[in-house]
């Protein structure tokens, strides 16, 4: 196992969910990058603990319950007009949001926004909603940028970068 | 006993009609917050169900 860095990082995204959550069905998305993004969402689920108490042992036991995806932010730099992030923004005041995001771990050429994701590229997709866009404070500590989560609505999808 | 002269065995395959593999058809889609899919074909009724629809041409 070679210890590496998530510089190179890249989030890619398109407002609307696939027919279904598999590879098939995120690569029909035509998704654009979001560009200037500083901390990605961290995707995952969590499970619902169900408690059985029994009154002989005295022990509460727990069963593993309903699944839920995680609500997690992401953040970006610049002014929001780039269409990625444009269009995260329009999702996250939109009535239902609704958003499929993939993170690449690319290996390709970087034109400036990262390295462009290459066949056999580690890649994760999840599919939810986006909400809570906020910009960063507007003080003289700091930059430009925001904020927005996205609240994971189905079990992420790990695969490769298709061919 | 006179040995029978018989044909060459030929091991070459027979013909067979020609087939050309079918390229798998893909569907223009959008939605309604103005994203866009392009599933195939055979997949196009469950995009429908969650309110992708087609793109006009």
């Amino acid at each position: 196992m070679t210890d590496k860095s998530n510089i190179g990082l890249t989030l890619y995204g398109v407002a609307g969910s696939p027919a279904t959550n598999n590879k098939a069905g995120f690569e029909a998305l035509t998704m654009v990058q979001l560009k200037g993004t500083i901390q990605l969402p961290v995707f995952g689920v969590t499970h619902n603990n169900i408690e059985v108490s029994d009154l002989g042992t005295g022990f509460t036991t727990g069963i593993k319950g309903a699944a839920t995806g995680k609500d997690v932010s992401f953040t970006y730099h610049g002014d929001g007009t780039d269409t990625g992030i444009a269009t995260a923004i329009v999702a996250a005041g939109s009535t239902s949001g609704l958003y499929s995001l993939k993170i690449v771990h690319g290996s390709g050429t970087d034109t400036g926004d990262g390295p462009a994701p290459v066949a056999g590229d580690v890649v994760q997709y999840a599919h939810g909603y986006l909400h809570m866009y906020e910009e960063n404070p507007k003080d003289d500590t700091s930059f430009q940028g925001g904020s927005i989560n996205f609240k994971q609505n189905a079990v992420t999808v790990d695969d490769v970068e298709p061919s | 006993m006179k040995k029978q002269n018989t044909p060459a065995r030929i091991d070459a395959p027979l013909a067979s009609p020609t087939s050309v593999a079918e390229k798998p058809v893909k569907v223009n889609l959008t939605n309604k917050a103005g994203g866009f899919a392009t599933p195939l074909e055979k997949d196009i009724d469950a995009w429908l169900k969650i309110g992708w629809f087609r793109v006009n041409k």
